[in-house]
């Protein structure tokens, strides 16, 4: 186990440091540079020289690298050129937000699955099975932006429910306490919902057809003999085999938990990784790009991980 | 023992996929034929934002443009054209022609017919997704077959290339180029299949992993057929049924992230119409213009879940199949 961890984890680096290397070296050759942000005319050409010395770009592109790497090492990730602050500050502010949002529509997005998937078990190709059949696999089909829109339609625009964008609202950022959690509930509820539904269909579908293919096998047959009810064989004995491998499918979503629903975050201004990625991508504020997807690789590095791990600790059967 | 063999029936699932599939794909290519030119503007002021349905009566001018009004009518040599509320007299000299249209599907943000754009656009959308599916599989494919069937060093480079192209958020990645290079539609067709064989190619590999050690493969070779004979005459054909499903979900997939980032602006680039950047031009009047939105949205659903439908179907061929042996 111990050997195993350590081995997985020199890869992971490995891993983190080469799509550091090529995300930097996409970076560093793609056309126009920090200088060519300064768009006003007037800006002096010395000004624009100091500028690109500030920021470190008049250096060759090799010494350029070690000095990022170096800096990288040891938690620095540079400074964003629109921000004007560190990397490290402007992730550290927006990741709890995207946490706080993805970590609960991912929640919804089990509990939904799991529940819709039993309702469905209770009689395989029943008409109740049908409906949520196709149920799912129209919210499966949806694209997110759809889905959010439509929610926005119509519980904000039609109905005036909740509010359609932003994670608090004027009042809410000025009050403590209750009314401020209150008002970031409201706020929660419909990009949630949004994460929610586009997902729920990929869990149902999977849980679905596993729970059909497990509810067969012996064991469950040997509980039924014992005189387990039916609802207990299937929610007791099967439904924790079938929810094994979700456990590898969750650790693939680690990487959305932290680099957030990018679409998402748009649509609904949330003041996550994802709009912060999204502004550096139209803004090119390249050391910002560049540090989301390195947190971003570590995330999916650490989820594979952790996935592994937790898969073999559920499953004994499984030798790492 | 696989779809393409001809008295295997095929489920229903997988013959309503395939017939929504072709009929997508016939209209894409033969719509755009029949309706008006996606790009033209007749008269803003009068066509913008029109729900489905409406008709509009349009004077073509002697200049080559064109107004439009609620309703027409000729009076001591002009022509008198009301418009949201207000009456405009055009000399009848000047009019060339007078004709009604009716906007099926309504009108966007600038009048341009809706209908027109969802067709024209559906070929850019079915063709992009289409095509980056085409490039996954070569490569995919390729890739797997030389993995699985070579082995060795080859197997072992390739497949760490794999698990390290998986581990790149592929989002960021695809986010970034976008906003690096302004995309055309060739390099976003290659951008999107670049970034996706790794799953088809482990999939091949897997497959030939198995498929090499089945007596049919020993018998191939005991009667001196080459290594490339036996890959693509024995190998791959056994292993059509997994790559189409794996495929037909990733036509999807595909179809979706390029909604996706034409709808974020990163796609493909207006005015060329696609699925996706259709709404986010309706996003601004969501409240008011319903249509504008939600019509691309069904209909990526719509491709999507016939894309499923086709998956499931071959994916209970497969299982048909491993029943059988």
């Amino acid at each position: 186990m111990m050997r195993w961890a350590l081995r997985r984890i020199g890869v992971g680096l490995v891993l983190v440091w080469l799509v550091a290397t090529v995300t930097f070296a996409l970076v560093s050759l793609a056309p126009g540079d920090a200088a060519s942000r300064l768009t006003d005319p007037r800006i002096p050409p010395a000004a624009r020289e100091r500028w690109r010395r500030d920021f470190g770009l008049d250096r060759p592109l090799p010494a350029r690298y070690a000095s990022w790497l170096g800096s990288a090492v040891t938690g620095d990730l540079g400074t964003s050129w629109y921000h004007k602050r560190k990397v490290t500050a402007v992730i550290g502010e927006v990741l709890p937000n995207t946490l706080l949002l993805t970590s609960l529509g991912l929640a919804l997005e089990l509990a939904g699955g799991i529940a819709l998937a039993l309702v469905q078990l209770r009689r395989p190709h029943g008409t109740g099975d049908r409906w949520i059949t196709l149920a799912t696999l129209t919210a499966f089909a949806l694209p997110t932006f759809g889905v959010a829109l439509g929610l926005i339609g119509l519980f904000s625009y039609r109905l005036g429910l909740f509010p359609p964008s932003h994670m608090l609202s004027l009042e809410g950022e000025m009050a403590h306490g209750w009314t401020r959690f209150a008002d970031l509930v409201k706020h929660l509820v419909l990009p949630v919902t949004a994460i929610g539904v586009t997902g729920v269909g990929a869990v149902t579908r999977y849980l679905r057809g596993s729970l059909l293919d497990e509810r067969l096998e012996h064991y469950v047959l040997a509980a039924r003999a014992r005189g387990c009810s039916a609802r207990r064989a299937l929610i007791v004995h099967a439904l924790p085999n079938a929810l094994l491998p979700l456990i590898t499918m969750m650790g693939m979503s680690l990487p959305f938990l932290v680099s957030g629903s990018l679409i998402i975050e748009v649509v609904f201004s949330w003041p996550g990784m994802g709009q912060v990625m999204y502004g550096a991508a139209l803004g090119r504020d390249l050391p910002l790009l560049l540090g989301g997807t390195i947190v971003a690789t570590v995330a999916v590095v650490v989820g594979n991980l952790l996935a592994d791990a937790a898969y073999a600790i559920a499953d004994p059967r499984v030798r790492l | 023992m696989s779809v393409f063999v001809r008295s295997a029936r095929w489920p229903r699932r997988l013959r309503v996929g395939a017939c929504l599939l072709a009929a997508l794909a016939i209209v894409a290519v033969c719509g755009p034929w029949f309706t008006a030119d996606p790009s033209a503007i007749v008269d803003p002021r009068a066509t913008a934002l029109l729900p489905p349905g409406s008709q509009r009566v349009v004077l073509e001018l002697r200049d080559g443009t064109g107004v439009a009004g609620e309703a027409a009518r000729q009076a001591e040599g002009f022509w008198v054209l009301s418009r949201r509320g207000a009456e405009e007299k055009i000399p009848a000299a000047d009019v060339t022609a007078v004709s009604t249209r009716r906007f099926w599907l309504g009108t966007d943000t600038v009048g341009r017919d809706v209908l027109a754009r969802l067709l024209s656009g559906a070929r850019v959308s079915l063709a992009v997704g289409g095509l980056a599916l085409a490039v996954a599989l070569i490569l995919g494919v390729g890739a797997g077959l030389a993995s699985g069937w070579t082995g060795g060093i080859a197997d072992a480079v390739l497949m760490r290339i794999v698990d390290a192209l998986l581990a790149v958020p592929m989002l960021f990645l695809l986010l970034f180029l976008a906003a690096v290079f302004r995309p055309s539609l060739a390099a976003l067709i290659a951008v999107l299949g670049f970034s996706s064989w790794m799953g088809v190619a482990r999939l091949v590999r897997g497959q030939v992993l198995s498929l090499k050690e089945r007596e049919f493969v020993l018998a191939a070779r005991a009667i001196g057929a080459s290594p490339w004979r036996i890959a693509f005459v024995h190998l791959l054909p056994n292993a059509l049924t997994p790559v189409a499903q794996d495929g037909a979900l990733r036509l999807g997939d595909l179809i979706l992230v390029e909604a996706s980032l034409s709808f974020l602006g990163l796609g493909v680039q207006p005015p060329t119409p696609s699925w996706g950047n259709m709404v986010a031009d309706g996003q601004a009047v969501l409240a008011n213009a319903w249509w504008l939105s939600f019509l691309p949205v069904a209909l990526v659903a719509l491709t999507v879940i016939a894309a499923a439908l086709v998956a499931d179907g071959l994916q209970e061929i497969a299982r048909r199949d491993a029943a059988v042996r």
